[in-house]
């Protein structure tokens, strides 16, 4: 596997010999790009080797190598649900939704309930825009195989690779639980935003509280699923309208503590992740980005796009995602 | 498969840390905990759906067997 930062004319080159490729990058340049094994998403924010950067004139391309099959389609919102059934055997798939979609908001909220959903690894993410363009660009998804831009539904890959090829999924998330362990959240309805909340047994106005106990929303609620923390970001505290809205659906019934603070992103990263990374699949969180303030900053041998949402299975925030494909 | 129905109850009433397993079986046995916690009576349907779960993905049989 290769990861690169490539031009408009060196990423087309690899495409056109028929290389398998995902490729993130400016919607215009994405455009650009000829037909072929390839699913993209626009993203202006990286992770190089340098440190995070915004590049507008290159995309960054991980090249899938010694891969016995593949197949790029376009999955409609409607047809998330049948997603496994494009799984090929000794496989993975990719899949890229646009953020703000309903595909965004159908897969976060359903997606571990699909049928044969973890049948193999599924990794990927949501696409972004500049920030300065939320609002003005929509975020979009390509599909290789026929060109197509959309703003909704998933561009997905399905990739095989030889037999005996050992394919691992995993997540880096910095932050553990324990802010104050004895101050746990739940919710009593599934989604991206919520205007009530029990605290510790009390049902309290959401917004009031973490306003009321200046709470830094930097920090995500954290629910632990047998050992894997998922993240769930605090988007915005709306008061007049008595809500806080999330990155993230909050799940019924799932108990959440706030993350401990950090000392420093960067080392947290640098920690977390060792020294790994050069050949993975990886990106990261655009929050991830901005509150570690990572422009210019390296995390390590992991590079790739920064992303408004991870995909390992189900949807994650402020998290870093890896896949990993090692020869017989 | 080698692991049992009763040894699949017990792990999702149990805290048992999965760090050592798969983050496809972590999550779906994460699920299924917070389901069973939040609607006792569903232990069985969660317990068949995770031997399920199991019987489809030769990884997760294998894991779960350690337990």
């Amino acid at each position: 596997m290769k990861n690169e930062l490539l031009t408009v004319e060196e990423a087309s080159a690899r495409i056109e010999r028929g290389d398998v490729i995902t490729v993130a990058g400016d919607e215009a340049i994405l455009a650009k790009l000829p037909k072929g094994n390839w699913v993209g998403g626009t993203s202006v924010y990286f992770v190089t080797e340098e440190g995070g950067a915004v590049v507008r004139d290159k995309v960054f391309c991980t090249t899938f190598e010694d891969v016995s099959d593949v197949s790029v389609r376009t999955v409609p919102t409607s047809d998330l649900v049948t997603i496994s059934d494009g799984y090929k055997p000794n496989g993975f798939t990719i899949i890229l939704i646009p953020a703000f979609s309903d595909a965004h908001t159908k897969f976060a909220v359903e997606g571990q309930t699909y049928a044969g959903v973890f049948g193999q690894p599924l990794v990927g993410w949501i696409s972004g825009v500049h920030l300065e363009e939320l609002g003005t660009a929509k975020p979009k998804v390509f599909d290789g195989k026929t060109g197509e831009a959309l703003e909704d539904g998933a561009a997905v890959m399905h990739v095989s690779v030889p037999a005996g090829n050992k394919i691992g999924v995993d997540i880096v998330n910095i932050f553990s639980q324990g802010h104050d362990k004895k101050t746990t959240f739940t919710f009593d309805s599934d989604g991206f935003s919520a205007k009530t909340a029990t605290v510790n047994g009390e049902v309290v106005s959401l917004a009031n509280y973490l306003t009321d106990n200046e709470i830094d929303t930097r920090l995500p609620l954290i629910a632990n699923y047998g050992g894997a923390l998922i993240n769930v970001s605090v988007q915005a505290i709306d008061l007049e309208n008595d809500e806080v809205s999330f990155y993230a659906p909050v799940m019924t019934g799932v108990e959440y503590q706030l993350a401990a603070p950090l000392d420093s992103y960067p080392d947290a990263f640098a920690e977390r992740l060792g020294g790994g990374g050069a050949s993975q699949y990886s990106c990261n969180c655009i929050l991830n980005y901005l509150y570690g303030e990572l422009e210019g900053q390296s995390t390590g041998k992991f590079t790739g796009p920064v992303t408004f949402g991870e995909i390992a299975y189900i949807l994650l925030n402020q998290t870093l995602v890896k896949l990993q494909v090692q020869p017989a | 498969m080698a692991v049992s129905k009763a040894k699949l109850q017990q792990l999702l009433q149990s805290d048992q840390d999965l760090s050592h397993m798969s983050l496809a079986t972590r999550i779906v046995v994460g699920r299924l905990r917070i389901e069973v916690q939040n609607s006792p009576r569903a232990l069985g349907a969660k317990t068949d759906e995770l031997y399920a779960f199991a019987a489809e993905n030769e990884y997760a049989a294998s894991e779960l067997t350690t337990i």
